[in-house]
């Protein structure tokens, strides 16, 4: 029987009685499949069972060292010797911006983006970070009584949303003053951009914040944004919407800032020594990455062949 | 019982086990944990779709507030988008073949997703008139390169001097490739920091702020 033709062939037989399945051939045209499949491969022979799938071992010495880095971060800080991290003009920028919607009596419009609509995508870490960053937002919007309104598409992030909301207006002391109805829920990614720009036309929002795993919404939101003259706070990890952010924003977040944003908004030295620990192995793998090149152009490939480990 | 499990340490106890479950399921080939991956995989996915309940009680309320207090500019809508909501519903339960359910996704929901998604293209527009505002270095960097890029891509750019393509083949292969690998790599560690930060209960985002 087969299973997946497109780029990887393997045929094999179940056996109804012990309803196991063994492989009987197996046929592959792009050697980055094998990796995906091994674990099913391993199942043939109990003795050909590995204990690090091939082409992956690299991966997980990097990850233990990362989890080492952590270690060492977080025990220099409990110290009081935390890594300095530099500051994020984005994140400094919230407090001004809300400052500027309280002096306007205007509301603050955020949303974290379409994120094909579920957390469970690989978008679903960003919109995690942006309601990181939501639950400092609400805390300020709380505290000057500044109404607060959440756009979103993704059915998944509502409880998190509403008890993120809720825990920012009872930790102000104010639990009264929150309004379920800030958060909006429109499905699909065109209803959702519609009930933006309808939110910021009509509702004229102070400050505009899209931070999260935005798609091409990022440069209709912006641009509604930019329209009615509403300071803009964007981010996202998408790289094909970085320009839009960086066209069409005040103040953005690129890359991995909006991973270490809502790190940084806590000022709590134990949290953000987990951003020094990924600069740190960023320091590391750019150092292999030019041993790398320079061995490879010397004839000595040691460190491709470390990567394929 | 719902208290226990509104606590930190055991949302933390959940999202430790299950982010570790997949993290050793990717590095290791055990075929019990890829099986109980699997699972973990599966509930994740009911309960998102259980989640577009709450989108759909969100979307009631919002809207029914809306016609109840006639607020101006939006209640007439409101009652719109719920009146098609119970017809859909009502068609969608008794037959999804029926003319009426097809006909309006097929012919009024995609044909205006397709709008929307082309008014993109005026917006980005704009943009680039507000990013090509040449007010410092790197806005003229960016300018110079967006019109080599221009150049390359329309024909009249080869017409005016043979080298344009070149260069603007050089920005976009060369110039910004490494830029954006550089993005990608960067973005890559930072997101794994933050799976760790997550999995160790430093990070507060996915709880909601529970106690």
């Amino acid at each position: 029987m087969t299973l997946a033709k497109a780029s990887c062939e393997f045929e094999h037989e179940y056996d109804q009685r012990s309803k196991r399945a063994s492989i009987k051939s197996f046929e592959i045209e792009d050697e980055s499949y094998l990796y995906a499949y091994t674990p099913f491969i391993r199942l043939k022979n109990s003795e050909d069972i590995l204990l690090i799938i091939s082409g992956r071992g690299f991966s997980f010495v990097v990850l233990v060292l990362m989890f080492v880095f952590f270690y060492v971060a977080l025990q220099l800080a409990k110290k009081g010797k935390a890594p300095q991290i530099r500051r994020i003009t984005a994140m400094d920028a919230i407090d001004e911006a809300v400052g500027r919607a309280t002096e306007e009596g205007r509301p603050v419009h955020f949303t974290s983006g379409y994120a094909y609509a579920t957390l469970s995508s690989e978008q679903g870490p960003q919109v995690l970070a942006s309601i990181g960053i939501l639950s400092h937002v609400a805390a300020l919007c709380a505290r000057f009584d500044v109404p607060i309104i959440y756009n979103t598409c993704i059915a998944d992030s509502l409880p998190l949303v509403e008890e993120t909301l809720r825990a920012a207006y009872r930790n102000e002391g104010k639990p009264e003053s929150y309004d379920p109805k800030s958060i909006r829920y429109q499905p699909e990614q065109s209803p959702y951009v519609a009930a933006v720009l309808a939110t910021l036309q009509r509702e004229r929002p102070a400050v505009n914040m899209m931070i999260g795993g935005l798609y091409y919404e990022s440069v209709v939101m912006g641009e509604a944004g930019n329209m009615i003259g509403a300071t803009q706070i964007g981010g996202t990890a998408n790289i094909h919407q970085m320009p839009f952010i960086i066209a069409t924003c005040d103040y953005a977040m690129i890359g991995e800032e909006i991973f270490a944003a809502s790190a940084y908004v806590t000022k709590d030295p134990l949290v953000t020594s987990g951003i020094a620990a990924g600069d740190w192995t960023k320091g590391l793998l750019i150092l292999l990455t030019i041993l790398g090149a320079v061995m490879e152009l010397s004839g000595i490939p040691v460190i491709s062949q470390l990567l394929k480990w | 019982m719902s208290n226990i499990l509104r606590k930190r340490e055991m949302i933390l106890f959940i999202t430790g086990l299950a982010g570790g479950m997949m993290m050793f399921e990717y590095f290791f080939a055990v075929p019990a944990v890829a099986t109980a991956s699997t699972i973990v995989r599966n509930w994740a996915i009911i309960i998102s779709t259980l989640a577009l309940g709450l989108g759909i009680l969100n979307a009631v309320r919002l809207h029914s507030g809306h016609i109840r207090k006639r607020t101006k500019s939006q209640w007439i809508f409101s009652v719109w988008l719920l009146g098609y909501f119970v017809v859909l519903t009502v068609i969608g339960l008794w037959n999804t073949k029926f003319i009426v359910y097809d006909w309006s996704f097929k012919y009024v929901y995609t044909s205006l997703s397709s709008t929307f998604y082309a008014l993109t293209g005026f917006y980005i527009f704009s943009a680039a008139y507000r990013a090509f505002r040449a007010r410092s270095i790197e806005a003229t960097i960016l300018i110079v390169s967006g019109v080599l890029i221009l150049l390359r891509n329309a024909p009249i750019g080869e017409a005016i001097w043979k080298g344009f393509p070149i260069l603007g083949e050089w920005v976009l292969m060369v110039g910004q490739l490494g830029g954006m690998r550089t993005l990608t790599f960067v973005a890559a560690v930072g997101l794994i920091v933050f799976g760790i930060r997550t999995l160790l209960g430093l990070e507060r985002g996915y709880y909601g702020g529970v106690e």
